[in-house]
């Protein structure tokens, strides 16, 4: 019986970490730019959720806690003093085996917008992220980093004049 | 018009997933690894932030024997060396060129006035570090207990152990304790007083137990007290580390004796540079302060400290520190200790 409460325990520990991994993934990975320090934060968010056995009022609150420990995780690693970025979107990021001839110049163009999402400022890349690839609203933005829902606003407004300016116009924000 | 969102979500979707099991979240061993890979890192860094650490001994000497430590400032950082080798203009350039030499990425502007002698092999049992910026540079943070980075990070161990980076507390101290067994001697009969190599030091995670087993002088800011919530404590021959975490801040303190050396040139180098060089007057003790040269506006401020006393060399370095916080901790030193060290020496 008890080795079957364990077992249920893990499916379901299991089961959020299905569903957020490579959410927070991301996150950090766009926050630090290196796999590896991007995997130690995701691991260590979900250590931190399971031995605090915290309990949420609702789903979004749950997400929104996630992401905040995952930020603020990611924060502590490049504000360290020495901490060297990587320039560009490493080539191991991208998935292999899309290797159609046609396939190159969608590829380049992905680099493309990821490398520029990657090269805003920490405060603007992670608000356009939520924002445009989470398609969260500026209130659970604001939640999730919190921060205010005006900063948030004043944030991703210059995130995508910044966008706009370094992928010239080709695209569309609203 | 393309919709960016659009865009944008395709080529997320186009990146290497990633997946995790909750068996390897819920591991302890793999989670101590985590938090020792962060202490790690956190020292590690330190040393990657001197990108360049060099220091060149000759002989061995009295304390009394010693000159006059100076340390400068320059764009990149700070340098410095005993007045002797300072004093010596003429052989600056073989030092410059047996740096060179080396091969060392990012090398600070070296001192002038080196000794010829001193480009050639040291003497067994003398020790020269060379530490280039090859490091990773993380500070890996977490949410973490700060007591379980105090368990694992302790006992004999080396740089080169991350790269065992085991899965369980045990199999960690046996893997440190092997990595360390095989660092190469930092002594060498060749010609070449500049060598690259993992230097072998013993660490500590507490501050009793460093007390407990090593004698060296390493006076600690009184102020800093109950707010460290890290640390790490390193210690090899005449060179002593103390790693610290506040926080969302972090303290270093590093301090080098000179005493058995008969000359030394070291420099300690930060990338992108420093900035805004000033003097802090603590007692009747003065220190060269500068900030690093920020690279992003997010980044904090990091103020740099340096004194030498006496055949000592200290730098305290402080990241996410006001200047007000930064003065108030050296004040907090009680740097005299290592002026009565050096009396009783003489």
């Amino acid at each position: 019986m008890r080795m079957k409460d364990i077992g249920n325990e893990r499916i379901q520990w299991q089961d959020k970490i299905d569903t957020y991994s490579d959410i927070l993934y991301k996150i950090a990975f766009l926050q630090l730019k290196n796999n590896q320090d991007a995997e130690d934060v995701v691991q260590e968010t979900f250590y931190q959720l399971m031995k605090r056995k915290q309990v949420f009022e609702s789903e979004e609150h749950e997400k929104a806690w996630l992401i905040r420990v995952t930020l603020n995780s990611c924060r502590k690693i490049w504000r360290s003093a020495w901490y060297r970025k990587t320039e560009g979107f490493p080539e191991t990021e991208l998935a292999a085996g899309r290797n159609l001839e046609k396939d190159t110049e969608k590829k380049e163009e992905n680099r493309q917008v990821l490398e520029a999402v990657l090269n805003l400022p920490v405060k603007y890349r992670d608000v356009i992220h939520l924002f445009y690839y989470q398609e969260m609203s500026i209130r659970e933005i604001g939640m999730a980093t919190g921060r205010k829902e005006s900063t948030v606003t004043s944030q991703l407004t210059r995130g995508r004049e910044l966008l706009k300016k370094n992928l010239k116009e080709v695209y569309q924000y609203d | 018009m393309t919709e960016f969102k659009e865009v944008y979500q395709t080529a997320l979707h186009d990146t290497r997933k990633f997946h995790i099991d909750a068996a390897d979240c819920l591991n302890r061993g793999r989670h101590k690894a985590r938090i020792w890979r962060q202490a790690y890192r956190t020292t590690a860094s330190l040393a990657a932030a001197a990108s360049l650490l060099l220091l060149v001994g000759v002989g061995t000497v009295s304390a009394a024997g010693y000159l006059q430590n100076l340390i400068v400032v320059n764009e990149s950082g700070f340098q410095s060396a005993d007045a002797g080798i300072r004093l010596d203009g003429k052989q600056s350039r073989n030092l410059a060129r047996g740096i060179e030499e080396s091969g060392s990425e990012d090398t600070a502007p070296i001192l002038e006035g080196a000794p010829a002698q001193m480009m050639e092999a040291a003497p067994a049992g003398e020790s020269a570090i060379e530490q280039t910026e090859t490091a990773p540079i993380t500070d890996a943070a977490v949410e973490a207990d700060v007591s379980e980075e105090k368990e694992t990070v302790r006992g004999e161990t080396s740089i080169a152990a991350d790269e065992a980076l085991p899965a369980a507390d045990d199999s960690m101290k046996k893997a440190s304790a092997e990595t360390a067994s095989v660092q190469p001697e930092t002594q060498s009969d060749e010609a070449g007083i500049m060598m690259a190599s993992e230097v072998p030091f013993r660490e500590y995670g507490t501050m009793e137990e460093f007390r407990s087993k090593e004698s060296v002088i390493l006076p600690m800011p009184a102020v800093l007290g109950d707010s460290i919530t890290g640390i790490s404590i390193r210690v090899s021959d005449s060179w002593a580390l103390v790693s610290c975490q506040l926080d969302s801040k972090s303290f270093w303190m590093e301090r080098t004796d000179y005493s058995k050396t008969e000359g030394h040139a070291s420099s300690k180098v930060f990338p992108g540079g420093v900035t805004n060089e000033r003097t802090y007057q603590s007692g009747s003790y003065q220190y060269t302060l500068v900030d690093s040269v920020k690279q992003t506006e997010e980044e904090p401020l990091q103020i740099h400290a340096a004194i030498s006393v006496g055949s000592y060399e200290v730098y305290l370095d402080f990241s996410g520190f006001t200047e007000k916080e930064a003065k108030a901790v050296i004040d907090s030193l009680d740097i005299k200790q290592y002026e009565t060290v050096q009396a009783k020496q003489e």
